[in-house]
């Protein structure tokens, strides 16, 4: 099966003055449909920069990221566009430019080209309605708590029925309870509706939901060990399993 | 068996219902399989709880033998034991420390192990990793709520500390690593030889 999401040897660099910084250093990665894919990594560690790579917003130095078998750095502008509005979901967290715009209206914008207000708006409600979200459909976004703009945010990419869904942080300033109830939608959203995910955390807790785990450690992204692999042991309280 | 009080887990598992031996270590390989207590520590543990008066037998013998052959003899905790082990459970905690073998190997290194340790450290964020993968789905939410049995509440939050416990490993492992390359960079580019 060819994954949705395919990044191969995929490296990053920025630079800094005459200092090179290297983000990623041959990232490799496969998502597919059904699967979600946790990556953790601390701050700086290079979690957004792989996910707006994924996304098509930004390019690699070398290295190749296909969607649906699609090599993204051919795409025309236009065709990004297009898979951005349509298949390719990233979880905004910064809310609409315009403050007084009611969250109805704001998770129906992406389909406004596609199905026309009525229709965008009546799918944005249903949107909302799914994440446990409706008391915000009438309100701004400055007036939502943390967790509604978490949950209106994962709302505002779902809405156009996307294959992949990119989520940067998405429990930042949330409680245990709020955490669990927001990534658990995340995973229910790839396992129901059949999508790829890729969540990018800075805690631990919130990569028990993955499918897979991976760690981003100085730009390299860290797969786990093979369980019968020889050389790191870890033994914790109660852990026969991995003695 | 120093800080934690081995003697005080038997007890408690005393006091949630009685119990013989060997389902008592069976109890405790379940539960605090860490602790490595074999089915003959526990009958010396079940002998000095007995001398001091915090366990009795219940007269019941349990039907079918030990594989030694004698009958199994059934324990409860005494009102004594009930006494001294919800003393012990409002006594404040001792805190365990981790004991880490890439410590160590830091601790007697030679600079020239460098890409060795390097190399060691990040095999142990791999394993890490591993052993994230092997854990359960948090619910750690309902732990709130009183339908959920206390036991299986209780376990979450044991497995929370060990997801939190990996978390602080890597980052730990992440950040030596960076510090590990960056010297093994200077060293490079200020001397020809490695400085000691």
């Amino acid at each position: 099966m060819t994954p949705l999401l395919e990044l191969r040897a995929v490296s990053r660099s920025y630079w800094r003055g005459l200092h090179e910084m290297r983000v990623l250093d041959d990232v490799s990665l496969e998502v597919h449909a059904g699967e979600m894919v946790g990556i953790y990594g601390q701050r700086g560690a290079g979690k957004t920069t792989l996910l707006r790579i994924a996304a098509g917003f930004e390019s690699p130095d070398c290295g190749t990221v296909s969607f649906a078998g699609a090599d993204l750095s051919r795409c025309s502008r236009r065709q990004l566009a297009r898979l951005h509005r349509e298949q390719i979901g990233w979880v905004e967290r910064d809310g609409p430019q315009s403050g007084d715009l009611p969250m109805r209206t704001y998770v129906a914008l992406p389909l406004y080209r596609r199905h026309g207000p009525v229709e965008a708006q009546r799918r944005a409600v249903a949107a909302l309605a799914r994440v446990g979200a409706d008391e915000a459909a009438e309100l701004p976004w400055e007036s939502l708590s943390d967790t509604a703009r978490a949950l209106v945010a994962i709302a505002h990419a779902l809405v156009r029925e996307p294959r992949l869904l990119l989520v940067d942080d998405p429990t930042a300033g949330l409680g245990i309870l709020d955490r669990e109830r927001v990534v658990g939608l995340l995973r229910s959203a790839a396992q129901d509706a059949r999508l790829a995910v890729v969540m990018a955390v800075p805690d631990m807790p919130a990569m028990l939901q993955a499918h897979e785990v991976r760690a981003l450690s100085r730009g390299r992204l860290l797969a786990p060990s093979d369980r019968e692999a020889r050389g790191a042991v870890i033994r914790f309280p109660g852990s026969q399993r991995s003695a | 068996m120093s800080g934690l009080s081995t003697r005080h887990v038997v007890l408690g598992l005393l006091v949630e219902r009685p119990g013989y031996g060997y389902d008592l270590q069976q109890r405790i390989d379940a539960r605090l399989g860490f602790l490595g207590l074999s089915e003959s520590a526990v009958y010396k543990i079940l002998e000095r709880l007995e001398a001091d008066g915090w366990i009795e037998e219940t007269g019941a013998r349990r039907i079918g033998a030990t594989r030694r052959g004698a009958p199994r003899v059934m324990y409860r905790a005494t009102s004594l034991g009930r006494e001294r082990f919800r003393a012990w459970i409002a006594a404040p905690c001792e805190r365990a420390v981790l004991r880490d073998e890439l410590q160590a190997k830091l601790n007697v290194a030679e600079p020239d192990d460098l890409p060795e340790l390097l190399a060691g450290a990040e095999a142990q964020a791999r394993a890490c990793l591993a052993e994230l993968a092997t854990l359960s789905r948090p619910a750690l939410a309902s732990v709130a709520e009183p339908e959920v049995p206390w036991r299986d509440a209780a376990t979450m939050m044991v497995d929370d500390f060990r997801v939190r416990s990996l978390q602080t490993l890597v980052d730990w492992l992440d950040a030596i690593c960076e510090l590990m390359e960056e010297r093994i960079r200077r060293a490079s580019r200020s001397a020809p030889s490695v400085p000691r």
